[in-house]
Formats: structure tokens, sequence, C-alpha cells
């Protein structure tokens, strides 16, 4: 189980991934997160949310009420252009991210 | 009421009723259901889903702090002290207990030379009206100051120890100590105004002027207590 304190930065990046292959809803993006992770991060509800929230907010996402199925109208949530942009941003900066730790953290072979 | 709900209700009872907090409750109700009843789906009974949804929840803090930051306008109660808010406060805390020292004296001087201007039939307005503007600045600032000082508790701000508010009986041991000095020599000085008071009426039968020990102590001390204020 992957903590959250260590995924902090990039909740936003891992939900925009999920957005740039098409429109989605709170539930999907969760269990997807869980299934593509293999259970190694379980996003917690208050994450999630805190996550579509500023993103609303900062414009990188807009959201949407889908056609009502058994009495419920499920949220939509769509990535815009500028969500586009700053999910490119964070990936680079992941990469670079990745490279500074590997630095640090070359040496340790598994056993 | 489906057990969901409930579980909301519980965790959303005590928390600040704005709509950014409504929406966030709204939408994650929507997830946490659809969670729950896929759960139910896979054949898990509802302790079992109930406990999964529950356990996957987060954190209220979490979530206060992403609204909180994120509210521009700020109607929703910020849960920071707001220093800015105080800052301007004590601005206008200072100003206020200013003028209201003025217009006391302002009151004494008018009552005391309304004869020789030629107002003497109006000494009682005169001398009432800007004292009692006055002491109303002076209750007024000092109920806003004790709910500031109630805040500052709250947050721990400037030294205060962090606990809830408490009726008067929670403050620092060095506020607490200089309190109690203004609140003893104010009491001092009303006793001693009364005094006074009898003592010029029943010996020399100077009620008529007597009486301004009262307005004269109240000043007094409000006098004190600001300049407790201050030094704490």
């Amino acid at each position: 189980m992957i903590g959250s304190d260590i995924i902090r930065g990039y909740n936003d990046t891992i939900i925009l991934h999920l957005l740039t292959e098409g429109d989605s809803y709170g539930y999907e993006i969760s269990r997807e997160i869980q299934s593509r992770s293999g259970g190694l991060y379980i996003i917690k509800e208050t994450t999630l949310y805190s996550a579509f929230s500023r993103l609303e907010k900062q414009g990188y996402i807009s959201s949407y009420y889908g056609e009502e199925t058994f009495g419920r109208r499920r949220t939509y949530y769509k990535i815009t252009p500028a969500g586009r942009r700053y999910y490119r941003e964070k990936c680079r900066e992941w990469q670079d991210t990745k490279q500074l730790i590997d630095t640090f953290t070359k040496g340790e072979e598994p056993s | 009421m489906n057990p969901i709900e409930t579980y909301l209700d519980n965790i959303f009872w005590g928390l600040p009723r704005t709509d950014e907090m409504a929406r966030a409750r709204r939408r994650m109700q929507e997830t946490m259901e659809e969670k729950y009843d896929a759960l139910r789906g896979r054949g898990k009974s509802e302790a079992e889903a109930l406990g999964t949804v529950v356990a996957e929840f987060g954190s209220v803090g979490e979530l206060l702090r992403e609204l909180g930051q994120t509210v521009d306008e700020g109607p929703a109660p910020q849960p920071v002290f707001p220093e800015e808010e105080y800052r301007r406060f004590q601005r206008r805390f200072a100003i206020g207990i200013g003028v209201g020292v003025c217009l006391c004296i302002l009151g004494i001087i008018l009552g005391g030379t309304a004869d020789s201007i030629g107002l003497a039939g109006m000494v009682p307005v005169l001398f009432f009206a800007p004292i009692a503007v006055g002491v109303f600045l002076f209750i007024y600032f000092g109920i806003q100051s004790e709910r500031y000082d109630e805040l500052k508790k709250m947050y721990g701000w400037g030294g205060y120890p962090r606990q809830m508010p408490e009726d008067g009986a929670g403050r620092s041991p060095g506020a607490g100590r200089k309190n109690r000095v203004v609140e003893a020599v104010n009491g001092v000085i009303m006793m001693l105004a009364t005094v006074v008071f009898l003592v010029a009426g029943f010996v020399w039968g100077l009620w008529h002027p007597g009486w301004v020990v009262f307005p004269v102590g109240g000043i007094l001390c409000g006098m004190v207590s600001v300049i407790g204020d201050i030094w704490r």
C-alpha cells in the first residue's frame, strides 16, 4: 500500500490522466485508480473530492450532470484544454523528479 | 435513509454549513453510494460494504483545508485566525477608545462651562450626551475585544495556549493575572466612588454635584481596562 503522503503532489495528475481517456465520474475514477495500480493505491474519498474541487476551480476540468438513471444523476468530469496543458507539464515534472530521486537511490540493489 | 447518508450526517454535523460544504457532501455521497452498491453487488454484506466505504473515506481535516484554501471571498468560516481582520480591528479599537475618552472629557467641560457660555438650561444634555456616547463606545469595543480574545485562545495566537473557549476560566497565566488586577482595580474605583458619593451626600448634602463621581469612576475604569489590555 502506498501512503497518500508520497502521492500528494500527483493526485491531480492521476485524475487528469484518466480524464484524457474520456469524461468520467467519481466512482469510476476511484475504481480505475485502484485497479490500475494493482491495489497499491486506494485514493480516499476526501482526497478525490478535494482534487476535483481544486482542479475545477483552477479551470483544468469542468463538471456536468449526466442522464438520470435509477433516480440518480451522476456528476461527470471533463478535462479542459488548460487541463491538458497542465497535465503535460506535470508529466514533464515527474520525469525530472524521477531522475532526481533515481540519482539518490542508485546502488541500493534489491537483494 | 441509507447507511451512507447516516454516516455522512454524523461526519458533517459539526462542520460549517456553507454551500461549499453542502456541495462536497453531495458529490462525495454520490461516489460513496456507487461504491457501496458495487460492493454489495459483489456479494459483500451490508456491514462489510459500509466498513470498506468508511475505511476509504479519508479525513475531514483534509477536506476543510482544501476548501478553506480555495474559497476566494471567505464567506465560509476560515479555520485560521483572521490576522488581517484583527489588525484592522485593533486600529478601530484604538480610535474608538480614544474618541470615547475625548467625548467624556468634552462632556465634563461642556457641563462645567455651560453657564459661562450662556447655555445654562442645556447643562444636563451637554454633559450627558457626549459621555453617553463615549461610554457606548467603551462597551461596544470592549465586547468586540472579548470576541477576539476568544478567537485568539481557540487558534493559539500570540502566545495564548490552545483550548476550547470557556467562560473566562481558560486564559493564559500572565494574562489571567493582569486581568484579575484590572478587575480588582475597577472594583475598588467604583466602590470608592460610591463611598465618596454617600459621604458627600449625608455629611454635606452634596448629592447634586456628588453624583459626578459615578461617571468619572466609570471613565477611570475604562481607562484602567484599556491600559491593562495594551499591556497584554
